[in-house]
């Protein structure tokens, strides 16, 4: 079939979509995906400005109302010494960002390297790497995470990196079982014939490929993390007030519950809804990332 | 059969011990001073020979390969110290404890199980109806909502709005049954609700997935009632990766436990956990460790046996 080239250079042109075009064709392949990804940006934008979105500072006590039930001035009411629920929460999306993004990059930090290292090398530095990791797995990660910040004290720092430790293992696995696959595959093996490096195989030719499932289970690391963030605030053992988290927030309001319900009602969504939102971001981006589900 | 049995305990052999070392390691290394804790921080009110003494009495002055080994070898006969707060032997707290605990957790394991299997059945075989939109949406609320959270709006419902059951408090069934099983409802439901979320959806997908097998095809074709190819060639096979989730869950389960006796006020070994890392009580917290993550690995060697078991496949090394 004879094609001129004047043709052919306009259905090209015609054929390069735009940048608003490819966000509407992902937006009608994946609304939900698109949707958690809108809600999770508003909530990071709330984060960053929080001083300028938050009604009240999170920390200015008003004898007039305290334990006030929600009105049109604290919509969210006011806890036992009459700070604004609001604010707090609003400011509370910073830590839980900061958790969570610290926390998985530990997370990616370590176990990525080891998965590279196990599934590239394979035997007994496999074996021994595997065997520690077996060995990580079995510590309940909430029991871990206790372990940790009552050995290191609880602070901010702690709890991050007590999070982050116990989804190492995830990481490593994952990109383990990556490796050992992609490993065979031709261009591996030419780019080993053409005499390249370990290092260079590793990194140039073998992590670009492995990283589809490693960015889906980011993202759902994520919204583990922010949970377990959450429990361990819960718990009284998180990042301390009078810094306000969304944790802690549930830990001081929880036992005034029957008397101030609406203290233990808005932070627990507020965790709900970007834990909910990371997770269904996850799911989107395997459906997308995924040729095997996308065609399911 | 037996072979596969010896093979898979003897691979847990090495984890065990790495399990051991870290527990070790993490409490004993990096804690710092021992005796520091003992003497509650005030080591100035000791003379430099009284501390002496405690480091030589604590076997502090061996090295520490040696220390393990002697803690090891002290654990493995049941000896896991001394509570710094109580006094009182840690194997004997975890003991009082424990019971409470595993009831609790089994009660729930049987709960998410019998929640997530039908449910997840009925959504792999209905596909794209409500049901399965249904199952899709409790799955991933499941999973999003943080366990103590649940526990408390369930504990507003039930407790406090209605008064149907009791808020908090525990009591076990060796002792009044009835009363048990009341103060059990809630607790062990949002554990067990907790857990469906991943185990219904691994459930769905396995079943999509066999479903769509050429040996159900035949067995349709040879005229086989759709309830008979469900449970028979459906659901048999369906049922073995969900066993994996099963299995890994175990650690979600017991670490669950923590957070869910915290809401619920229930004196288990998760409360004592958390009571130990509130005051430092380092050996309780070691010992409490040690027990949950022997807890799983069982769990996960009992998942494979299983899995030996229902699958000859993995029976017979492939």
């Amino acid at each position: 079939m004879a094609v001129d080239a004047q043709t052919l250079a306009a259905f090209s042109l015609t054929a390069t979509p735009s940048l608003a075009t490819r966000a509407r064709r992902v937006a009608r392949r994946a609304p939900v995906g698109v949707g958690a990804l809108a809600v999770i940006l508003i909530l990071a934008m709330l984060a960053i400005a929080a001083p300028v979105f938050a009604p009240y500072d999170p920390q200015a006590q008003d004898y007039n109302q305290l334990l006030h039930e929600p009105t049109l001035e604290h919509p969210f009411g006011t806890d036992r010494i009459g700070r604004d629920l609001l604010s707090r929460i609003i400011y509370g999306t910073r830590i839980s960002f900061m958790v969570g993004v610290v926390a998985v990059g530990v997370a990616l930090a370590v176990g990525t390297p080891l998965g590279l290292i196990a599934g590239y090398f394979r035997g007994a530095i496999d074996e021994l790497i595997m065997r520690i990791l077996d060995a990580f797995i079995a510590f309940p990660g909430i029991i871990f995470a206790l372990a940790i910040v009552a050995v290191l004290g609880s602070s901010l720092m702690n709890v991050m990196l007590a999070i982050g430790v116990t989804s190492v293992p995830l990481f490593a696995r994952l990109t383990r079982s990556q490796v050992l696959s992609l490993r065979q595959r031709d261009y591996v093996l030419a780019a080993t014939a053409t005499g390249a490096s370990d290092w260079r195989i590793m990194v140039r030719h073998i992590m670009p490929n492995a990283m589809s499932p490693l960015i889906v289970q980011a993202t759902l690391a994520l919204g583990f993390a922010v949970l377990a963030e959450a429990g361990l605030g819960y718990l009284g053992v998180g990042v301390q007030p009078p810094t306000p988290t969304w944790g802690s927030d549930l830990n001081q309001g929880s036992p005034l519950l029957e008397r101030a319900p609406w203290l233990s009602i808005a932070p627990g969504m507020a965790i709900f809804i970007l834990v909910l939102s990371f997770n269904l971001l996850g799911d989107a981006l395997r459906d997308q990332l995924d040729p095997h589900t996308r065609k399911a | 059969m037996s072979g596969y049995i010896v093979r898979r305990a003897l691979n847990a052999i090495p984890v065990l011990i790495f399990v051991s070392i870290l527990v070790f390691a993490l409490t004993n290394v990096m804690s710092g001073d021992p005796v520091e804790a003992i003497s509650g921080g005030s080591e100035a009110s000791l003379t430099p020979e009284a501390i002496d003494q405690l480091r030589e009495e604590l076997g502090l002055n061996d090295p520490l390969p040696v220390q393990y080994l002697n803690w090891l070898r002290a654990a493995v006969s049941g000896d896991l110290g001394k509570s710094i707060t109580t006094n009182r032997p840690v194997t004997e707290a975890i003991l009082d404890r424990l019971p409470t605990t595993l009831q609790l957790a089994l009660v729930a394991w049987f709960i998410g199980v019998s929640i997530s299997i039908p449910l997840g059945i009925l959504a792999g075989v209905n596909r794209n109806t409500w049901i399965d939109h249904l199952a899709t949406v409790l799955a991933l609320g499941g999973v999003a909502m943080p366990a103590f959270w649940m526990g408390l709006m369930f504990i507003l419902m039930f407790g406090v709005w209605w008064q149907v059951l009791p808020p908090s408090g525990f009591v076990s069934v060796f002792d009044d049954p009835a009363q048990a099983a009341k103060y059990l409802v809630l607790p062990a439901v949002t554990l067990g609700l907790h857990q469906t979320g991943s185990l219904t959806r691994q459930m769905r997908s396995s079943m999509v997935e066999v479903l769509s097998q050429d040996y159900v095809r035949t067995a349709r074709a040879k005229g086989l009632k759709e309830r008979r190819v469900i449970i028979m060639h459906g659901m048999r096979n369906a049922m073995l990766p969900v066993l994996t989730v099963l299995g890994l869950q175990a650690g979600a389960l017991v670490g669950g436990t923590v957070v869910i006796e915290q809401v619920f006020a229930i004196p288990g070994m998760g409360r004592l956990a958390l009571t130990s890392v509130l005051s430092q009580d380092i050996p309780v917290i070691q010992g409490v460790v040690l027990v949950s993550a022997i807890a799983v690995l069982t769990a996960n060697l009992v998942t494979d046996l299983l899995y030996g078991v229902l699958d000859p496949r993995i029976r017979h090394g492939r």
